[in-house]
């Protein structure tokens, strides 16, 4: 075998033994199920509910993270300013630290600090709410979808935006008629990740808005409360509608975006 | 008109410096200069798209330094030309006229009327991928000319196609040019396409504004040793020791006096500087006559042969210590029964023409 063909067999095998490890473990969890019971416990009240509070909160979520992380990204892209590495790092944050630290710092916040309270107490409540979920995941995919985009603008060449300019087009216009759809990739890249990522967001969610059933309980939440009472088939009833709905999810974005673009 | 006055720009570790220029109008200006002169940063301070640290632009007697660049009205035709990649041909053309509210069976007229103009009708409805780089760039110039504007920015607009086509398209620039009487500048590091294309040229080495001049006298004014270098004049030579006679330079060499053109103010003392464009250098036969000027010997040291041009480096006596190692490089097309006289190690004779030799100051 010529080392080009012993390198294309080693970079193939890595894929290889990825999609396998991710098979058998697939397979494992299937294996486990009691699929006489599953139909019932799949259609349970508990279950629906955590399907559809998990669909709409992370669907919400990962908008509002995309939608916020575009100007973010585009300014971290494209200016600089003073201060502009800490802003990165703090940015980071997210990312660096654990989730179920950050769902600390955030109960934190809005329990023992004043703009906190004043916020809880006339705007909205966060902790132990719908709401407090949202916050969460978004919390922890904005720093995802900033990342995304920022490496999104930078690959755009200025040049773009520069014809743009001289063609007539003030800033606005050349930001939604150029640089919006040359990184509509990146857009469209951010906004499946940044929901499948919500989709399974559990520490931060659980810290700020708690495990209450049927009140903030997420899918991945429902795994934690079905393993807290022992229940292992309620357990992985909920892991193979997490699979199941965000893999298809996945997989039905994927398919309508490569119709798009 | 377009006025440049006293601009300075400074941009990271590069400066451009007291840029002062004068372009007329339906001028084709080419802006000629070596990678990193700074050619690109002084078409965007134009074109509004750097802001310039002080003095002015003035474009047709207005003073434009502080305008957007949306309304200076100006056509901008960057290197690769930039065309979007998620617009097709023709939405790529109509992009500028969208931007102003135009309507729809304009839109239709204005663009079927450039890409008549261009010679691009049929490629409309094509993706930007499939183009070749002579399509990009007539697509990339009607995208720019179809908002009509008052002054044309090229940025070295055939850098992306092969020399055969690029030839084809100065013509066709050239034609264009005529026929919509734009003012042009044009920017290029290749001085064969600014002889070919313009009426006056502006050298930038380093920032700076080097050498004005019309197109035609490129070769023949130049009085700047960077210029010089840059225009490929590369038998350069320095001396401190010469003499001013008859509005002459005289330079006493071992077996003979060179005669060198006074074309510029010298002062006493001066280390002045010349050089020779390896192609006016003549060579000597035999049989030629003798009434040329500035004749030395030398001996081959090494020959490349370039198609039917020879190029020849000779070891002359005479310039040594004087120009590097004594050793010019000469461009020579011979005939086929004289190439064999340009072997390694064969003498020769050459004559420097005084008409030919620039005659530079030393660089502040």
């Amino acid at each position: 075998m010529n080392k080009n063909k012993l390198f294309t067999a080693a970079v193939t095998s890595t894929l290889v033994c990825a999609a396998l490890f991710a098979g058998i473990l697939v397979f494992s969890v299937l294996n486990y199920i009691n699929w006489n019971g599953f139909h019932s416990l799949l259609l349970s009240k508990e279950i629906l509910f955590a399907i559809k509070l998990s669909f709409i909160t992370a669907t919400v979520a990962s908008l509002l993270a995309t939608a916020a992380a575009i100007p973010t990204a585009m300014t971290l892209s494209r200016m600089n300013f003073p201060g502009k590495n800490i802003i990165e790092t703090l940015l980071d944050i997210p990312i660096i630290i654990s989730p179920i630290a950050m769902g600390c710092i955030l109960l934190i916040f809005f329990n023992n600090t004043m703009l906190g309270k004043f916020i809880e107490k006339n705007f909205i409540t966060f902790t132990f709410e719908v709401s407090g979920i949202i916050l969460a995941q978004f919390i922890i995919v904005f720093a995802l979808a900033v990342r995304i985009l920022k490496s999104t603008f930078d690959d755009i060449d200025e040049r773009y935006e520069k014809v743009m300019r001289t063609l007539g087009a003030n800033k606005i216009k050349t930001f939604f008629y150029c640089t919006i759809p040359m990184a509509r990739h990146g857009i469209i890249a951010a906004l499946i990740l940044t929901w499948a990522r919500a989709m399974g967001e559990f520490g931060a969610t659980l810290t700020l808005a708690g495990a209450s059933a049927m009140k903030t309980e997420t899918l991945p939440l429902a795994i934690h409360l079905s393993l807290a009472k022992a229940d292992v088939q309620q357990a992985l009833t909920v892991v193979a509608a997490l699979m199941v709905f965000t893999g298809s999810g996945l997989l039905l974005v994927r398919k309508a975006v490569k119709k798009i673009i | 008109m377009i006025k440049i006055e006293k601009l300075f720009l400074k941009a990271g570790e590069f400066n451009l410096k007291n840029i002062n220029l004068n372009i007329k109008n339906g001028e084709y200006c080419v802006i000629l200069g070596p990678t990193g002169s700074g050619k690109t940063l002084l078409i965007e301070c134009i074109a509004g798209l750097k802001k310039i640290n002080s003095g002015k632009i003035f474009l047709n007697e207005i003073d434009a330094s502080k305008l957007p660049p949306e309304e200076r009205n100006i056509g901008y035709l960057p290197q690769d030309y930039a065309l979007f990649p998620f617009l097709n041909v023709k939405e790529n053309i109509s992009v500028g006229l969208k931007l102003q509210k135009c309507r729809f069976e304009e839109i239709n007229t204005r663009v079927a009327d450039i890409a008549e103009t261009l010679s691009i009708n049929h490629l409309l409805n094509r993706d930007i991928k499939a183009l070749s780089g002579g399509e990009k760039q007539r697509v990339a110039l009607a995208r720019a000319l179809i908002v009509n504007p008052d002054i044309l920015l090229l940025d070295e607009p055939y850098s992306a196609v092969d020399s055969s086509m690029r030839r084809r398209l100065w013509w066709q620039m050239k034609a264009l040019h005529q026929k919509t009487q734009k003012t042009i500048i044009h920017i290029t590091h290749d001085f064969q396409e600014a002889f070919a294309l313009s009426e006056c040229v502006h050298i930038i080495i380093d920032g700076k504004i080097e050498h004005s001049c019309r197109s035609k006298d490129i070769f023949k004014k130049t009085t700047n040793k960077k210029v010089a270098e840059f225009l490929g004049i590369c038998n350069m030579a320095s001396v401190k020791e010469y003499k001013i006679q008859d509005n002459k330079i005289l330079i006493k060499c071992p077996s003979n006096v060179l005669h060198l053109p006074l074309n510029c103010n010298i002062r006493d003392g001066q280390t002045i500087n010349f050089g020779i464009l390896p192609d006016d250098i003549k060579i000597i036969f035999k049989n030629d006559s003798t009434d040329d000027e500035n004749i030395l010997k030398g001996k081959i040291i090494s020959t490349i042969e370039n198609g039917n041009s020879c190029e020849l480096f000779v070891k002359i006596p005479d310039l040594d210590g004087i120009c590097r190692e004594g050793v010019i490089e000469i461009k020579a097309f011979p005939a086929q029964d004289e190439k064999k006289l340009f072997k390694e190690g064969n003498e020769i004779k050459v004559s420097l023409p005084p008409d030919k030799i620039h005659v530079f100051m030393e660089n502040k």
